[in-house]
């Protein structure tokens, strides 16, 4: 049985997670024991499958500044891509003695760094932590015949667009969805300062090349097109990236009332306002477009502030 | 006769998961090995299968909910 490797060249995260999503789903054609994943995306927010992404991601303010945000096949918490940091996922058949395991699919990564000459260990199961800093979270998705595990390798990552936009207190925001857990992160460049990300990489690949014996993964022209198409309606779809969150609850003070909103699929289902005229938010989507629509009357600094008010992080909004 | 669908115990570690998705509906046939419900325990998003053909209902857990290794959250219900 051969091991695997591909690498994909291009920067667009609904491409690469749609090509893990394909590659997952169609593992069997592959005939190997092992696929290894790596990918590099543009700045944007990924949340674990079964989260809130408006709980986790100051979303209207991720929205402003045009930072995407996806949602993954994989468990876990909220992470920051971008061009400091390296996805890495292993494909493996499902093992029932390996249920709840992530050492066996981090090995790659660990013996890596160790060859760089970091003392990286594992923590928390499912960490990686260099000199008791997080530098690498990842997550997995079990199907009933393969195991996907999904990690980031923190490189020179900008910690602060990660700081700013996540893991935020929501206040009045009432959601039984996983919650991500906050960690004290740092990037290997600081430990690493003589290699560029682009050498990081590169030495990422050759090392499983050789370690593992694993041959490139060709893209066939069938393959491509189903991951252009799931890119296309599945990550590049509002739909699937926050409609998917589980449906919650908001409840919040603006212009000294209480006003209660009912979010399902993403949408305002309910609204309790003493302002009727806000009732026309009912049935639309949290995007800010669309919530601005139903609203033309008013002014655009009155819409600000109930944006503000009704979604925006608390703790942000009470040190501004 | 009914066959119980009970909260497996994914890992040792494992304590309670998250019913993320019921993949079936109550009073769907479903059929052994059927994707039956999506769980999230400790960052892992597992897929159970049924272990039983036949409809499946009293479904008791609903999407969101906090489930316990061994909590039974619906039955199916077989025609023999």
């Amino acid at each position: 049985m051969t091991r695997r490797i591909l690498l994909c060249s291009g920067h667009d995260a609904a491409f690469n997670l749609a090509t893990e999503a394909v590659l997952y789903e169609r593992f069997a054609e592959f005939d190997c024991e092992a696929l290894f994943l790596l990918y590099v995306d543009s700045p944007c927010f990924v949340v674990g499958k079964s989260q809130n992404a408006f709980r986790e991601i100051d979303w209207l303010r991720a929205e402003e500044e045009g930072l995407p945000v996806y949602r993954r096949i994989s468990g876990g918490g909220a992470v920051f891509h971008d061009e400091g940091n390296l996805n890495f996922s292993v494909i493996v058949p499902r093992r029932d003695d390996w249920i709840a395991e992530f050492a066996p699919m981090l090995e790659p990564a660990v013996s890596y760094l160790r060859s760089l000459g970091l003392a990286v260990e594992i923590a928390n199961t499912s960490d990686l932590r260099l000199h008791g800093r997080k530098i690498s979270g990842n997550a997995q998705c079990l199907g009933k015949e393969v195991l996907l595990q999904h990690g980031t390798l923190l490189f020179q990552s900008d910690l602060s667009t990660l700081k700013g936009f996540l893991h935020h207190e929501q206040q009045g925001l009432y959601t039984r969805a996983v919650a991500s857990r906050q960690s004290r992160v740092v990037n290997l460049a600081e430990s690493l300062p003589a290699l560029r990300f682009s050498e990081f990489e590169a030495g990422f690949v050759r090392h499983v090349q050789e370690a593992y014996t694993a041959e490139t993964l060709p893209l066939s022209a069938d393959l491509q097109m189903q991951i252009t198409a799931k890119a296309d309606t599945v990550y590049r779809n509002w739909e699937w990236n926050f409609g998917r969150s589980p449906r919650f609850t908001i409840a919040r003070e603006w212009r000294g009332s209480e006003h209660t909103l009912e979010i399902e699929k993403g949408r305002i289902r309910n609204l309790n306002s003493p302002e009727t005229a806000l009732s026309a938010l009912v049935g639309a989507r949290l995007r800010r477009s669309e919530l601005r629509a139903a609203l033309p009357w008013f002014g655009e600094e009155d819409f600000g502030n109930l944006m503000t008010c009704l979604f925006r992080p608390r703790s942000t909004m009470l040190s501004e | 006769m009914a066959k119980q669908v009970i909260v497996p115990q994914l890992g040792p570690q494992m304590k309670k998961g998250i019913l993320v998705s019921w993949e079936k509906k109550a009073g769907e046939q479903v059929k052994n090995g059927d994707v039956l419900y999506e769980i999230e325990t400790d960052k892992v998003v597992s897929q159970v299968e049924a272990e039983a053909d036949g409809v499946l209902c009293n479904v008791t857990a609903d999407e969101g909910d906090e489930v316990a290794p061994g909590t039974v959250i619906a039955e199916i219900e077989s025609e023999a």
